[in-house]
């Protein structure tokens, strides 16, 4: 699992949380089902793409930072 | 081959799923469960009233007219931790039907989270009134937030004769101490940890795909025909 793809997958929970989060502190509607999920739809959406990005940005500083070694080759 | 770190954070992604969905049964299955037990008749105020035209009503709750409270932004607040007393009231043109069950129904996600009825056992044509006491139950202690409650009166066949949307606000103690909250910022919390950790699973998954390539050895070139000393390779039927 890459770096982009586990921070989206973060991402993607965030915004589930989010959401249930702004309902329970009163900022959010979810009565309706036809708006509530399409609220959850966007911020998973929301939340992957800006996690993602984040986790992208993460795991290349963390490659500058720690270069892999080049690995010898071992037969088994 | 050492080279194969095969998917070993694959598990990290199906427990991250099976969180989510552990959530939403949370959310969806429980609170239905705790909720939606529909208290029988509590008792009827019997009033006076009469008008013509359609079925007309007002609701009041701990005394505040409802109509009050038609969106979220003005829903009413309330606390989950009392009971709220619940007034009816309504006229029925002459001829029609009248009402014999009032009902208060807290809708979540588009489904009755909470149903709660006052049903009048006693004179069913001159009943204009009905006082219900309301208490959303174990949920007190699960959830808060705004949700939208439906009030309506209904006739003794179940056919509603009115009905009205209103919105109310209900805050745990501290503002967050109810179990989802909690169980929300715990989740939220671990999840920025987990992206703050994403670095390194750039240098995990560098370190588990393409393997470099096994170094060139020169290799014997192998014997593709019997050497003039060797014997000749004898065939399936062997030696009589």
């Amino acid at each position: 699992m890459s770096a982009t793809s586990h921070g989206a997958g973060a991402g993607i929970v965030l915004g589930i949380c989010f959401v249930f989060l702004g309902q329970q502190f009163g900022y959010i509607d979810l009565t309706d089902l036809s708006t509530a999920i399409v609220d959850l739809v966007i911020a998973m959406v929301v939340g992957a793409v800006i996690f993602g990005a984040i986790g992208m940005a993460l795991g290349r500083g963390y490659l500058r930072r720690h270069p892999p070694e080049p690995q010898e080759w071992k037969p088994s | 081959m050492v080279f194969s770190r095969v998917s070993q954070h694959r598990p990290a992604l199906r427990s991250r799923l099976a969180l989510v969905a552990a959530l939403s049964l949370l959310l969806l299955l429980p609170t239905g469960a705790l909720g939606a037990s529909s208290g029988p008749s509590t008792h009827v105020v019997i009033s006076a009233a009469s008008g013509p035209g359609s079925v007309t009503a007002n609701v009041t709750w701990n005394g505040v007219n409802v109509n009050t409270a038609g969106g979220a932004s003005s829903a009413l607040s309330v606390d989950f931790s009392k009971s709220a007393s619940v007034v009816f009231n309504w006229t029925t043109p002459t001829g029609a039907v009248n009402p014999t069950d009032a009902r208060l129904q807290m809708i979540y996600f588009g489904f009755a989270l909470s149903t709660r009825d006052v049903v009048n056992t006693g004179n069913t044509t001159t009943a204009r009134s009905a006082v219900m006491t309301w208490t959303p139950g174990a949920i007190v202690y699960v959830l808060e937030g705004v949700y939208k409650i439906t009030a309506s009166l209904l006739t003794a066949g179940g056919a509603t004769v009115w009905s009205e949307n209103f919105f109310v606000r209900a805050a745990a103690p501290l503002s967050i101490l109810a179990v989802l909250p909690i169980i929300l910022i715990v989740l939220i919390v671990w999840e920025l940890y987990s992206v703050a950790r994403s670095g390194r699973q750039a240098l995990l998954s560098r370190k588990g795909k393409a393997p470099p390539s096994p170094p060139e050895e020169p290799t014997p070139s192998e014997p593709t025909a019997a050497s003039p000393g060797e014997p000749a390779p004898t065939g399936p039927e062997g030696p009589p």
